[in-house]
């Protein structure tokens, strides 16, 4: 199992790199702290069944979206390059973290008439990725950027009912795993200078983290999608 | 004007929602439960009924498991089996078997249907020895009732049952019987709790086991009165009893128009409880009935005649104009006695010992079938020389056989005493009576208006109306209520009957207090439950009716009630 994930991140490192090594840069020393937060939509929940037995089967519906803030920390090298088109290229290690978090109406024996409880399913994912922001020249004062990156996330995954009055507290279901994930980042967005030193920029990021396979019973799993999109305000600083 | 329109929509959505969470509906779920803490005797057996109900359209598999290895699945009463059908319910009965040792167990117990979790519930036993009752295995023992009744019993009569015969406190007893009647949809249960012994070295008592009644008799008394009444015999209750009364009696003026309704409620100038010339001076029973004639000819209710006839206070009047009757309630003995030899008159008997028992027969034992009922002496009963009729008695041959339990009183050295039986005195009609649990719950049932033949329909009338609250009759203008007490109940006074609601939940509760120098008794019913009771203690204690009692030990009335109050 260590081997497979280190294998896997090693993967993933040696993309974000290559893509990066195809590139004629070199470091300029300059190097920028980024802390950014944001917004993140996760696709739609669909309404799933959980197998209990042979003989009960219950209906996770009605499935909605809480909303939480994401976060996002990076620091990165200024890399020397030959591209007329491009300002800067920016390269370094970048946090992500989100939480993906739906809850909805648990029906026994999918039947509204067994309303008897109500589920929280969510994954709080932590992504380090190797990610390259390619900043163009600047229009009035916005310079624009695209983004990549790879690397690997942790999805924390949870999935809780609780049950209503009348309905004993022993049948609720309470499960947790944590899974390593491989993580891809692609994104754009644009930068606004404040200072020397400062400077804020607003950005949209894609991140392909999958989904999460929650297996409550001994049949089959349900699952959480994973895969997100981002719009992050943040400042930067340079060094 | 679109925002409040979001609003109530909101607003009506979590309504929705709110209302579907109250309406949460497992798919398998207890409905009925065991009383959480049991306990037993060692080496005696339990059992726990469950009620599942499948509120699914899916029959589900099931399967049990315990927590200790003395519990099983009983086949008795169990309807479960190893499946629930759909949309039903059934009985599922765990046995537990109690072990020779002191023990304190969790039993868990888990019934696995298929669905997420299974259905789970914890009892805590308490298999003790000094737990003196023990459910009689006869009648409806193996019933929920009886089980759940069996644990009431010992839950409220802690320290009441005293077997080691030392240190014995007041309202203590070495043994007794409880016998409990419910009519649930229709079908009848009937349970018998024995507890401690019937005598010193001797056996637990049983359903049969025979003990006086004491002050319980004056409810027979007030049963034949109400049926003489109902079934238009005696007109009216109002009227004065002075007509009726056997040769002898020769009532002072002011006592003279005593009616049938003062007598049975004390309310009748009767100012003293047992006749003061028969308790100074006891004799045979011609003898006795002769000095209680003398001591209730000299009755006066007249404030200004002086104290009551043999000292003490004499009675007071409750309205402050002639005639001096009614006369506030005062408990007495001799009233019901002089209620009980006028209608013994007036149905045919004498009012000696032979009289007392045909007519109890013929007005009470026989119509309910009592068998083993009557007003003799235990030695007299078994021999047949207490003087009832065969030919009036129907159950006389049965009386030879019967059990009758000791009686005992304590000693200033917290020790039992055996005591004599009680006496036959002129006032039986008060106190008159041995009889044991089968019997009286016959008696109980009817008294809560079930009938086995149309002969008990007119008794049974009469029994309901002495239920019933009285006034202070007559009254020259607006009636005040008669409240009499048979502590802890306090209300209107029926023929010897005192009801109230109860404290806990308003039910309709009646009960009546027995005590003699060696038997205790109590006799009530829960009107709204079809519940009934009765108490037999082998026991006398100094308080009988409990209110003078201050001791750690409840009083039977207490106990009754306690029983009554928390039926279900």
């Amino acid at each position: 199992m260590t081997q497979r994930i280190f294998l896997k991140i090693s993967t993933l490192f040696f993309i974000s790199s290559s893509c990066l090594a195809a590139l004629p840069v070199s470091s300029d020393k300059n190097t920028t702290l980024s802390a950014a937060i944001g917004y993140t939509q996760f696709p739609d929940s669909h309404d799933q069944l959980l197998v209990i037995s042979d003989y009960v089967t219950d209906l996770l519906t009605h499935g909605r979206q809480r909303h939480n803030m994401s976060y996002n920390f990076s620091v990165k090298q200024q890399l020397e390059h030959n591209f007329s088109a491009v300002n800067k290229i920016m390269f370094g290690p970048a946090l992500y973290w989100q939480k993906a978090q739906f809850f909805g109406d648990v029906w026994e024996m999918v039947s509204p008439e067994f309303f008897n409880y109500r589920y929280d399913f969510a994954s709080r994912n932590i992504s380090v990725l190797l990610e390259s922001d390619f900043y163009f020249n600047p229009i009035a004062k916005l310079m624009p950027f695209v983004s990549a990156g790879a690397g690997f996330g942790v999805a924390y995954t949870s999935y809780n009912d609780h049950a209503f009055p009348n309905i004993p507290s022993n049948s609720e279901l309470h499960w947790s795993q944590s899974k390593t994930k491989a993580s891809v980042a692609l994104g754009a967005g644009f930068s606004v200078p404040i200072s020397d030193h400062w400077a804020a920029n607003l950005r949209y990021t894609y991140l392909y983290m999958g989904k999460a396979d929650a297996l409550l019973t001994p049949f089959q799993p349900i699952s959480i999608h994973l895969n997100s999109q981002n719009v992050l305000l943040g400042i930067n600083y340079s060094l | 004007m679109k925002k409040i329109w979001h609003v109530i929509i909101v607003l009506l959505l979590n309504q929705l929602i709110y209302s579907t969470a109250l309406a949460a509906t497992p798919l398998v779920e207890f409905i009925v439960k065991p009383n959480a803490n049991q306990s037993l005797k060692p080496q005696n057996t339990g059992l726990l009924f469950y009620t599942l109900r499948n509120n699914t359209s899916t029959t589900f598999p099931l399967s049990y498991s315990f927590s200790s290895s003395l519990a099983t699945v009983s086949p008795i009463s169990n309807t479960c089996g190893n499946a629930i059908a759909a949309n039903s319910t059934c009985v599922f009965t765990v046995q537990y078997q109690a072990p020779a040792n002191n023990l304190r167990e969790r039993l868990i117990i888990r019934v696995y249907y298929q669905g997420r979790a299974p259905l789970l519930d914890a009892i805590n036993f308490n298999i003790d020895s000094t737990i003196a009752c023990v459910l009689i295995n006869t009648a409806s023992y193996q019933t929920p009732f009886c089980q759940d009744q069996y644990q009431k019993v010992i839950e409220y009569t802690p320290n009441v049952f005293n077997t080691s015969n030392q240190n014995v406190l007041e309202e203590q007893t070495l043994g007794g019987v409880v016998g409990i009647f419910r009519n649930i949809n229709n079908v009848e249960h009937f349970c018998y709790v024995g507890c401690g012994l019937r005598a010193l070295g001797g056996s637990m008592p049983n359903g049969d086991t025979l003990f006086e009644l004491a002050s319980v008799t004056k409810t027979f008394t007030g049963s034949i009165l109400g049926k003489l009444v109902t079934n238009g015999t005696l007109p009216s209750p109002n009227l004065a009893v002075a007509p009726h009364l056997p040769a002898g009696f020769m009532l002072n003026p002011n006592e003279n128009p005593v009616t049938f309704q003062q007598l049975a409620t004390f309310s009748g100038g009767v100012c003293y409880s047992d006749a003061p010339g028969i308790i100074q001076n006891p004799g045979t029973q011609i003898q006795n009935q002769n000095a209680f004639i003398t001591d209730i000819n000299g009755l006066n209710p007249d404030p200004a005649s002086g104290n009551c006839f043999g000292g003490g206070a004499n009675s007071v009047p409750i309205y402050a104009t002639p005639p001096y009757l009614p006369t506030k309630n005062f408990y007495s003995n001799s009233s019901f006695g002089l209620l009980g030899q006028a209608l013994m008159t007036i149905d045919g008997f004498g009012v000696l010992e032979p009289g007392f028992n045909d007519w109890m027969c013929q007005q009470i034992t026989n119509v309910l079938n009592m068998t083993k009922t009557n007003g003799c002496l235990p030695a007299e009963a078994q021999n047949g020389t207490c003087g009832a009729s065969t030919s009036t008695c129907l159950f006389t041959t049965d009386w030879t056989s019967a059990e009758y339990s000791e009686g005992y009183h304590i000693t200033t050295g917290k020790q039992y005493e055996s005591g004599s039986p009680f006496p036959f005195f002129p006032w039986a009609p008060a106190g008159g009576i041995r009889s044991n649990a089968v019997d009286m719950l016959k008696y109980i049932r009817a008294n809560l208006g079930f009938a086995t033949n149309n002969t008990q329909l007119a008794l049974i009338t009469g029994m309901l109306f002495a239920h019933q609250p009285n006034d202070y009759l007559p009254a020259p203008g607006l009636p005040i209520p008669n409240i009499g007490s048979q502590n802890p109940f306090r209300g209107g006074q029926g023929y010897a009957w005192v009801c109230m609601p109860s404290p806990t939940n308003g039910d309709r509760i009646c009960g009546k207090i027995g005590g003699h120098p060696n038997f205790r008794s109590f006799l009530g019913f829960n009107k709204n439950q079809n519940y009934g009771l009765v108490i037999l203690f082998n026991t006398g204690a100094i308080s009988t009716n409990g209110s003078l009692h201050t001791g750690s030990v409840p009083t039977v009335g207490q106990i009754g009630a306690s029983l009554l109050e928390h039926v279900s």
